[in-house]
């Protein structure tokens, strides 16, 4: 599955969106619809912006409820690559 | 009245920076209308230069655009007392809850763009005024001392980013966490270089690492002040140093 960030914004800032973000890709866009052997890919494409704040709070608790699952598709904006280094590894 | 008390006021003024007239009456200790017509002197010979407005006046030596930026942040920042009225006048300025200061700071980065900076540095303004920005909201909800959220300010021919809070400032919210921190200077060197949150349990706190990074990486420089110390990022290195100003919160200035 591909799961598109700027579906929640282009500007992507603070832990409370970030986990807002988190609660309804949980609740409505992942919920049942997940293999254990699927993989998610994150695409960052359309994002402007990105904080650390954000991220941690969406891909760290992602990562969490799939471990192993995620994988996080490259990217060229400046503020996602800083970012995703701030951004605990699994 | 002595001639040299122009002198002694000037000297004065210089060695506190910013000085309310009550108190420059205190220390020269003469009547007031003496000591007004001196400040009325020193002005017209343009060593000094007066700001605010009553009962908030204050005298300090002529600065730059630049200085007049930072002096209001830091103003509002440390003012004992701020009523609506202070409030309404900064209205532009002020942002009280974290979603009028997202709307800002994305009309920021948008702003920066049409002015033909490059769409990379402008959303990593962005990120950096949004981490330090939402920072002050994240360690100061529901515990504002006094007057609760961020004042934001950007001016583009200057090249410089302002934000200021009068929250508790880096010690008090890590001293949650690490009590053994007992000074400013200290805190700032720990949210600068190691992850850590005030928020226990929460294991994080990359936020002003973030930052540090963001400012190197691409010729930017902040002045980040909290409590009585600064801490410096210039030409690639960083620095903490004991502030000649005391800051409650915290004042970050970034220029660009």
């Amino acid at each position: 599955m591909r799961l598109e960030l700027k579906r929640f914004g282009d500007f992507l800032s603070s832990r409370p969106a970030g986990r807002e973000a988190w609660l309804v890709a949980k609740s409505y866009i992942l919920k049942n619809k997940i293999t254990p052997d699927e993989t998610i890919e994150v695409d960052f494409s359309g994002v402007k912006a990105l904080t650390p704040s954000w991220a941690d709070e969406f891909i760290s608790s992602l990562r969490k409820k799939y471990p192993g699952q995620v994988k996080l598709l490259p990217s060229d904006n400046a503020s996602v690559k800083a970012s995703l280094e701030f951004v605990s590894e699994e | 009245m002595k001639t040299n008390t122009d002198k002694k006021i000037l000297k004065f003024i210089k060695e506190r920076g910013q000085v309310a007239p009550k108190d420059i009456i205190e220390f020269i200790g003469f009547t007031a209308s003496a000591v007004f017509r001196q400040l009325k002197k020193l002005q017209n010979q343009k060593k000094i230069q007066k700001s605010g407005t009553p009962p908030h006046v204050t005298y300090h030596i002529p600065m730059t655009q630049k200085e007049k930026i930072i002096q209001n942040a830091y103003l509002w920042t440390t003012k004992t007392f701020i009523d609506n009225n202070d409030i309404a006048k900064t209205a532009n300025l002020y942002c009280l809850a974290r979603d009028i200061f997202e709307s800002r700071n994305q009309k920021t980065a948008k702003t920066l763009i049409a002015n033909n900076y490059s769409e990379a540095l402008s959303y990593l303004l962005y990120a950096i005024i949004g981490e330090i920005g939402n920072n002050s909201f994240d360690h100061n909800l529901g515990n504002w001392p006094n007057i609760p959220g961020v004042y934001f300010t950007i001016d583009l021919k200057e090249k410089i980013v302002i934000l200021a809070d009068r929250g508790r400032g880096v010690r008090s919210s890590l001293q949650e966490v690490r009590p053994d921190i007992i000074d400013d200077s200290t805190a700032l060197r720990v949210a600068f270089t190691e992850v850590i949150s005030g928020r226990s349990p929460e294991q994080r706190g990359n936020g002003l690492k973030f930052v540090k990074k963001i400012v190197m990486e691409n010729k930017l420089t902040l002045t980040f002040y909290s409590g009585t110390a600064v801490c410096n990022i210039k030409n690639k290195k960083m620095s903490f140093e004991n502030s000649n100003i005391n800051i409650q919160g915290t004042l970050a200035v970034i220029e660009f």
